[in-house]
């Protein structure tokens, strides 16, 4: 009885160790800087031939929702084509990079029909929503400056080794949404071939 | 209630990193009953057996995957090691397994996995898997 004791003491002490050795490790990954995603965000011209645009600041609640994350809101021109750019880089909190089916389900819309388009580097995906008597079209991608995809599921794994390995596993993946600002229907065909550099960064 | 010091402080260690659940229970609407599934899911421990038979290996799980949640940024991890660490308070026997899994029913990756369907039934399956994890409680942990 006197010798399992011992050995419950024993077991103890050495989780007393390991809980130490984890709160110290948890705190100091915090201060641990990782390197973030501003050059590739800063590529994006504001201006050039076929588009024009100009940052947007974020509303409160946007605000609220993604610090401390580096968030690019920008509103732009493509032809005829009005669409609101938002890119979130989740390097200081991926917290704020939700699976944007996710959101869009809670803030009460449907998918109508959700589809995978070709793009540089990958695809992207082309959303219908609905909402009451709305519909809107809504496109998004993750990208890490390479390649594009649309799986949530690759992203957080390649954000995880990217945090496990100190940045060593590659670029942080930023994602990206487009919607139009006015009307329903983003004319996808007209942005890949007048706004190319959207998918350059 | 059962547990040594240690494994109460790594039930708060857990706890630390699981902040975030209160933030989805709040404001994500499929997540909206997630606590009520929290609170049905630990109600069996109240009727656990005290004494001896805990398995510590599970409060080094819970630690592990504390830990790797808050290196890698990963809630889910976080919210699996708050359900370990809690199982780590009780006399394990195989029979709680199924009590442990399902304690799903009261984290947001349900409401994920869930996202297509309509938010009244993510909350029925929720708060359904809650009531089965009060059964599956029971039956590991009577006395």
């Amino acid at each position: 009885m006197a010798g399992f004791s011992k050995m419950k003491t024993t077991a103890n002490n050495f989780l007393w160790i390991g809980l130490a050795v984890a709160v110290v490790l948890s705190l100091a990954w915090e201060f641990i800087p990782l390197n973030d995603a501003s050059a590739r965000l800063e590529k994006l011209p504001v201006q050039g031939l076929g588009f024009a645009g100009r940052d947007v600041p974020l509303s409160d609640t946007e605000a609220a929702v993604y610090k401390p994350a580096r968030v690019m809101k920008r509103l732009y021109q493509v032809g005829k084509e009005r669409v609101v750019l938002v890119a979130i880089d989740g390097s200081r909190d991926r917290h704020a990079v939700h699976d944007p089916l996710y959101c869009f389900h809670g803030a009460g819309w449907n998918v109508v029909t959700s589809r995978d388009v070709a793009v540089s580097g990958g695809s992207a995906k082309l959303l219908t929503l609905k909402k009451n008597d709305r519909t809107v079209e809504a496109v998004f991608w993750f990208s890490d400056g390479t390649e594009r995809h649309t799986s949530v599921l690759r992203y957080w794994l390649q954000t995880t080794l990217r945090r496990l390995t100190l940045g060593c596993s590659g670029e942080e993946p930023l994602l990206v949404i487009l919607q139009p600002l006015t009307g329903t229907t983003l004319r996808w065909d007209r942005l890949l071939v007048c706004f190319p550099l959207l998918f350059e960064f | 209630m059962n547990g040594s010091r240690v494994e109460w402080a790594v039930v708060v260690f857990c706890v630390w990193h699981s902040v975030d659940l209160l933030t989805a229970w709040r404001y994500s609407p499929l997540d909206r009953w997630g606590w009520l599934a929290f609170v049905l899911w630990l109600a069996p421990l109240a009727w656990m057996r005290t004494g001896a038979g805990r398995w510590t290996a599970l409060a080094w799980i819970a630690l592990a995957l504390a830990l790797t949640s808050a290196m890698a940024q990963l809630n889910v991890l976080a919210y699996a090691a708050l359900a370990v660490s809690l199982a780590a308070l009780a006399p394990w026997s195989w029979r709680a397994l199924p009590w442990l899994a399902l304690s799903v029913a009261w984290m947001p990756v349900l409401g994920w996995a869930c996202q297509s369907l309509p938010l009244n039934t993510v909350t029925v399956l929720r708060l359904t898997l809650a009531a089965a994890s009060v059964v599956a409680g029971w039956r590991a942990f009577r006395k």
